[in-house]
């Protein structure tokens, strides 16, 4: 059975939506299979995003790219119109907002979860998010915003974006933990 | 005024019944602070030293029983073997365990002003049968000690909530290192005690 994971951050566990949010995987039918409340080193959550090369220079070119959906202007705003300085600096950004509190990192299972996950989550930006997810209907953040206040859009549920991303960082959250199965009521009518 | 903690667990019929969300957020909409949370399988060692392993409580809790059977006019030693109150205290502790170990439970240590008091009302009664409507038992379920006692096994009640500020710090200290518990402020927090 497919497994994601899922990190609340900290901005949403100050709202007092911990609980809105599991409630929302739980009852599409996702099976919770391990959670655990932290608040990680900037070492630590450096480490949860690939951080090659390529990977902030990639970062550095969706962020041009939000700008000028945005029709702001980047080198005003962040002093630079370079992919990889751009993805650095955005990169340093993150770690700040996710070490604005604790957060919680969850591991999900069911059948396509990654998808499913993602499709609750919504959109990155919240702005962009369609309503009934859960980036739409708890936050208004955008690219302008954000960068006004000189700070990450603030994406308040991290969801894994592929099998490959999820089993990474499966791995990177919990380590050789395994996670033993146990029966939902969902399971007997659309598992078995 | 003093804050206080209170440790909340989802037993596994919260969890099997995928309620999870639900009842964190009774806790979370009142305004109390979540300072510590995991969902994981429940040790044998851990429910042990959360259930004190006294003979007072395997006496109130076997004492408990008889008189439930007694009004029901069951003969308890055709279930328990015996009718002396710590032997029964210590089968229903064997239940407990296993009810605690269907699935994995979601422990939560939250912290407030009157924490336990508040937490006790939104849990509500103990007997879900008696909970009112607007608690967290009440809302979510039924059960009664007639039948629990029935089918042998202890009343299936959702939820854990300390009893007294002393409880309260053993448990969260059963279940949490401190390591594991955190301080920060709620993005409200200022308007309800400002």
């Amino acid at each position: 059975m497919e497994r994601t994971l899922i990190i609340i951050k900290p901005d949403a566990v100050k709202r007092g939506l911990i609980g809105i949010i599991i409630d929302t995987f739980e009852k599409v039918g996702l099976k919770l299979m391990a959670a655990k409340m932290l608040k990680p080193s900037e070492d630590v959550i450096k480490n949860h995003y690939p951080g090659t090369p390529e990977w902030i220079k990639e970062m550095g070119e969706k962020t041009l790219s939000s700008f000028k959906q945005s029709g702001a202007n980047v080198k005003e705003k962040m002093g630079t119109d370079d992919p990889t300085k751009l993805g650095a600096f955005v990169y340093e950004r993150l770690i700040k907002y996710w070490s604005e509190g604790p957060i919680v990192v969850m591991v999900w299972q069911g059948p396509e979860a990654i998808q499913i996950a993602r499709k609750l989550r919504g959109h990155t930006i919240p702005l962009l998010a369609q309503t009934g997810t859960l980036h739409s209907d708890y936050s208004f953040d955008s690219s302008i915003l954000s960068s006004s206040l000189d700070r990450v859009v603030k994406t308040f549920v991290h969801v894994s974006g592929d099998k490959e991303e999820a089993e990474r960082e499966i791995k990177y959250w919990f380590g050789k933990q395994e996670f033993k199965n146990y029966e939902r009521e969902v399971d007997q009518l659309y598992l078995k | 005024m003093k804050k206080q903690r209170t440790l909340i667990i989802i037993k596994p019929d919260g969890v099997q019944r995928g309620i999870i969300g639900k009842i964190i957020s009774r806790f979370e909409t009142v305004g109390l602070k979540i300072i510590g949370l995991k969902f994981e399988w429940a040790t044998k060692e851990k429910i042990i030293a959360h259930y004190p392993e006294t003979e007072t409580w395997f006496k109130k809790v076997g004492e408990r029983t008889l008189t439930n059977y007694a009004k029901k006019g069951l003969d308890a030693k055709k279930v328990f073997d015996t009718d002396d109150a710590i032997q029964i205290g210590r089968t229903v502790k064997k239940w407990l365990i296993k009810y605690f170990q269907e699935s994995p439970v979601l422990i939560m240590a939250l912290e407030s002003y009157d924490c336990i008091e508040i937490c006790r009302k939104i849990s509500g009664n103990t007997i879900p049968v008696l909970a009112t409507p607007g608690t967290v038992r009440g809302d979510f379920s039924h059960d009664t000690i007639d039948l629990a006692n029935e089918q042998n096994r202890p009343l299936r009640n959702l939820i854990h909530a300390s009893d007294t500020v002393e409880d309260g710090e053993k448990e969260i200290k059963v279940w949490f290192t401190k390591d594991e518990l955190f301080s920060y402020e709620r993005a409200d927090e200022k308007f309800m005690y400002s």
